[in-house]
């Protein structure tokens, strides 16, 4: 059996790639993005980008480069990234040997080409877990972790989508009211769909006015 | 002969033996085994023709759900099990055996394939089914959650290898979760046990950490 997971079909890394990239989607581990600093795959984990709504000024990276990885196992420096649209690079895959700090302005006035799938994050994080520490975890305990956040990022682009940029404080409002309950209800596993039901109403609500 | 068959019956054909001699009770002791002996297989087989029933009935019934659901468009259906259910987009696209972006160009108005409108259509319906029938307060939680906490399993795990009828007994008491699990894959314990828990670190934040 493989010591690290690969993706069924490379498709299944990407939520979005090209032109399918909505422009209001949060910075997110797993962005493939095109900077004046060259192409770089965000590594810093979804969890730790951001103080409260607002990002931190730095975030690590790794460069993407044109490489073929031959085999997902055994290429443990490499993230490959199959499929997203860095302009030059045939085979672009994210080199973690290189990993850096970036500043975070640098990321958000590139372009973004492509964004990950929550599978793709997965397999990033454990190959990223793995290249710094020699441990393999199964991509379901991290599925498990990363489910409230990336929850929050999915209803985030479903409330930007549908309300536009400038209700994005309502959108942390609203999680954080009531002592911070929706919040709480997205890291429970058992509460969580009330948690999403209760936004997806809430955007239904302000949308159809 | 008459067949006791319960346990109140069999306590009081020992009573009444209580006084008779041993070559009588060790008579009737044997016919006892007889009758249950003989019982057995009967019993066996109506067991098995009871469940396979069921079985057929709740597929039929998840058949007609599903057809009446697939009029819907995928619109109404995404909006069914996102809104009302509470999956998420990534959910939904794992359950429906379609990748994220697929689901992406579905809520923008593009058509799926008429298999794939079945797949969501049968995903709305299984959770229909689910809240109807068995007591499951939230379907979409209780297909996401893990069945066992030491091991990563989920119902949704489950759902996508096709078990949504051993799902459904499950959920309304016929089996437990090692039952469950078992029919679905003997080896589970071992292909999915979990050595780590989330835990709330010093921080506040969530943490992976080895079960203690």
């Amino acid at each position: 059996m493989a010591l690290l997971a690969s993706p069924d079909d490379p498709d299944d890394l990407w939520q979005a790639v090209g032109d399918e990239v909505p422009a209001h989607r949060m910075l997110m581990q797993g962005d493939v993005v095109v900077t004046d600093d060259g192409p770089l795959l965000v590594v810093t984990h979804a969890c730790s980008m951001r103080r409260g709504a607002e990002l931190h000024d730095t975030q690590m990276a790794a460069p993407i480069e044109d490489h073929q990885v031959s085999k997902w196992d055994g290429s443990y420096d490499w993230m490959p990234a199959p499929g997203a649209p860095v302009p030059d690079v045939d085979n672009p895959a994210g080199l973690l040997r290189v990993l850096r700090s970036v500043d975070t302005s640098l990321l958000v006035s590139g372009e973004r080409v492509a964004v990950m799938s929550n599978l793709g994050i997965q397999l990033l994080q454990q190959r990223l877990a793995h290249h710094l520490t020699r441990v393999a975890i199964e991509t379901a305990e991290l599925a498990e972790h990363c489910a409230p956040i990336l929850s929050e990022a999915e209803l985030h682009e479903d409330w930007m989508g549908a309300l536009g940029a400038y209700a994005e404080p309502q959108f942390h409002d609203l999680l954080d009211t009531d002592d911070r309950k929706l919040r709480s209800w997205l890291s429970d596993p058992a509460k969580r769909p009330q948690a999403i039901t209760t936004v997806r109403r809430e955007i239904r609500r302000r949308r159809d006015g | 002969m008459s067949i006791q068959t319960s346990d109140t019956s069999t306590q009081l054909e020992r009573d009444t033996t209580t006084e008779t001699s041993t070559a009588s009770t060790l008579e009737t002791i044997r016919r006892l085994q007889r009758s249950y002996d003989e019982l057995t297989g009967p019993v066996r087989v109506l067991h098995e023709d009871v469940a396979a029933g069921r079985r057929d009935v709740r597929e039929w019934d998840l058949d007609e759900r599903t057809a009446a659901k697939a009029r819907l468009d995928a619109l109404a259906l995404l909006e069914e099990l996102s809104t009302d259910r509470g999956f998420s987009w990534s959910d939904i696209a794992r359950l429906s055996g379609v990748s994220v972006s697929a689901v992406r160009k579905w809520r923008s108005g593009e058509a799926p394939s008429p298999e794939r409108r079945r797949d969501l259509a049968r995903l709305a319906a299984f959770v229909d089914l689910l809240d109807e029938i068995a007591p499951v307060s939230d379907p979409a939680s209780w297909m996401l959650m893990r069945l066992s906490d030491s091991h990563t399993a989920t119902a949704a795990d489950l759902y996508l290898d096709g078990r949504s009828h051993d799902l459904l007994e499950h959920a309304q008491g016929h089996f437990g979760v090692g039952e469950l699990l078992e029919r679905w894959n003997p080896d589970w314990r071992d292909e999915t046990r979990s050595e780590w828990e989330i835990v709330t670190a010093a921080d506040g934040e969530r943490s992976i950490a080895r079960r203690s």
